[in-house]
């Protein structure tokens, strides 16, 4: 059965983001006060914390993960890894080396009920950036070749996960092929899952979460399409677990969000990562 | 033993014993908390070696065992110096499955009182090869979220707060020299229950090596899930 190989530290699993860095993305997310590029970078940052939560043991984070960022758009016509000098990372790495650290406060509860309010330090690995136009191609193109040289040492991990965030279409080509390409690659295990989440900056927009057919997408959108057919099947583990959080889903349902707030891009991107750690050793 | 390919420092799992007072203790820390192998030892540790009777206390042992192993796995800690990831995960607390036993001697044989929270499991097994079991008595009560005793939040949380006693289940009985105890954690119970090799277990108790051998053949043939392995034989000479 695919999807089912025990992530360990011997056949770890990937998880690699794709991030749109062009102008549009200095736009406010649909119903936050913040824009596309700083939710989009807090949330990825923050599930890479909590990757890191899942896989600290007592004698240290152990690496069940490897992890890279690519970032399109900061440059016109570019793509590159936002993790300086690196491309993919053992999750241990991340965990000692972030690009930096800040303050933030939880409230936690003593025993017999009272509030406390605590520091802790939140890392932060990258950090927002929306600067030129949607290079998505040359993303799509970078990932392929990461993929290809881990897949070359990886035969028997779990397929990679592959999360690419945008708001638009792809400035630099057609990115329709080459994500099919990325789709075809595997291990023992499966086919590489990608997943596309688009954000929108209009509050109220319907937001189409994990559609098995494209025509319930709005027709005059062209890339809405594109991304449908860019995104993967939904395998029966993160099915279940959709389903397990009451979302409509369906056999045929395809990894991707369209016109996603800040609730639907954290739903994506809880679902496409936790359903791998599941298979944690 | 731990988990196949893990080291044997990684094992959560934690037996302790005190020959003095017949008690014996089981415990299986939980992988997802962190210090959950600290926990484990620290409760292993005041259950065995604590002042109150299992008989006659029930309710003080619990509450006094769980106050004492909280200073011990509080102060097992450096909580200063933890980096970052450390740290932020620390602060939840450590969770365990604990069993609890003591055995008083009687005119014939023995009496026993255990307790039990969560998914270790005390087999007492008969010369004709049927058991009882204690608290699970089938393969299709293990699940992934047994009951577990907390070590409560850590720092800076201080070290002395109230503790709030685990739901505890508690059981007593009889056993002579015909008879065996098995306690087990939850892997290797689920496993005696599915093909009742106790004997063939009990046979190679005495040789380490080849006990390891004949659990990573039935790991590797998915009969038994790959998990730390406790395993305790108890028998009367």
């Amino acid at each position: 059965m695919a999807y089912s190989s025990e992530i360990s530290r011997r056949n770890p699993g990937l998880f690699l983001f794709l991030i749109d860095q062009s102008r549009s993305m200095s736009h406010k997310l649909g119903g936050t006060l913040r824009s596309k590029s700083q939710e989009a970078a807090d949330a990825i940052n923050r599930q890479i914390y909590e990757l890191i939560y899942r896989c600290t043991k007592s004698d240290g984070v152990r690496d069940y993960f490897d992890i890279g960022i690519i970032g399109y758009g900061a440059v016109s016509d570019s793509a590159d890894s936002l993790l300086k000098d690196e491309t993919i990372v053992p999750i241990s790495k991340l965990a000692e080396n972030p690009l930096r650290m800040e303050k933030r406060t939880e409230k936690i509860s003593d025993p017999d009920g009272n509030e406390v309010e605590t520091e802790f330090e939140f890392p932060v690995w990258f950090e927002p950036v929306a600067n030129s136009n949607t290079p998505m191609v040359k993303g799509l193109k970078l990932a392929q070749e990461w993929l290809d040289d881990w897949l070359a040492e990886h035969h028997d991990s779990y397929p990679p996960v592959v999360i690419n965030i945008s708001d638009g279409a792809a400035t630099d080509g057609d990115p329709l092929e080459i994500a099919k390409a990325i789709i075809s690659m595997s291990t023992q295990d499966g086919n590489v899952l990608f997943w596309n989440c688009h954000l929108s900056e209009l509050k109220g927009q319907k937001p189409v979460a994990f559609p098995a057919d494209s025509t319930v997408l709005p027709s005059n959108e062209k890339f809405a399409t594109q991304l449908f057919e860019m995104s993967s099947e939904l395998p029966d583990s993160f099915l279940n677990l959709a389903q397990e959080r009451a979302l409509d889903v369906q056999p045929g349902s395809r990894a991707y969000v369209f016109n996603a707030g800040l609730d639907e891009l954290l739903e994506l991107l809880d679902i496409g990562t936790r359903a791998p750690t599941e298979n944690l050793q | 033993m731990s988990k196949l390919g893990n080291s044997e420092a990684d094992c959560e799992d934690s037996f302790n014993s005190n020959v003095r007072t017949l008690r014996y203790a089981v415990a299986d820390g939980a992988s997802s908390s962190l210090f959950s192998d600290v926990w484990a030892r620290a409760i292993t540790e005041t259950t065995v070696f604590g002042t109150q009777d299992f008989f006659t206390e029930p309710d003080k042992l619990i509450e006094n065992m769980i106050q004492k192993a909280r200073l011990v796995w509080y102060e097992h800690i450096n909580w200063q110096s933890l980096p970052w990831f450390h740290k932020n995960k620390a602060i939840a607390g450590s969770h365990s499955t604990l069993l609890g036993v003591e055995f008083k001697k009687e005119s014939s044989g023995y009496s026993y009182s255990t307790f039990a929270v969560g998914d270790t499991v005390l087999f007492k097994l008969q010369p004709d090869g049927t058991y009882e079991s204690f608290p699970l008595t089938s393969p299709k009560e293990f699940n992934n979220t047994p009951s577990l005793v907390w070590s409560g939040k850590g720092y800076p949380i201080p070290k002395n707060v109230r503790m709030i006693s685990p739901k505890t289940v508690w059981a007593s009985g009889t056993f002579n020299s015909s008879q065996c105890i098995f306690i087990a954690t939850d892997a290797v119970a689920k496993w005696l229950m599915e093909y009742g090799k106790f004997n063939e277990v009990r046979n190679l108790m005495y040789d380490k090596e080849k006990l390891r051998r004949y659990f990573t053949n039935e790991i590797n043939s998915k009969k038994m899930r790959n998990d730390d392995l406790t395993l305790v034989i108890l028998s009367l000479k």
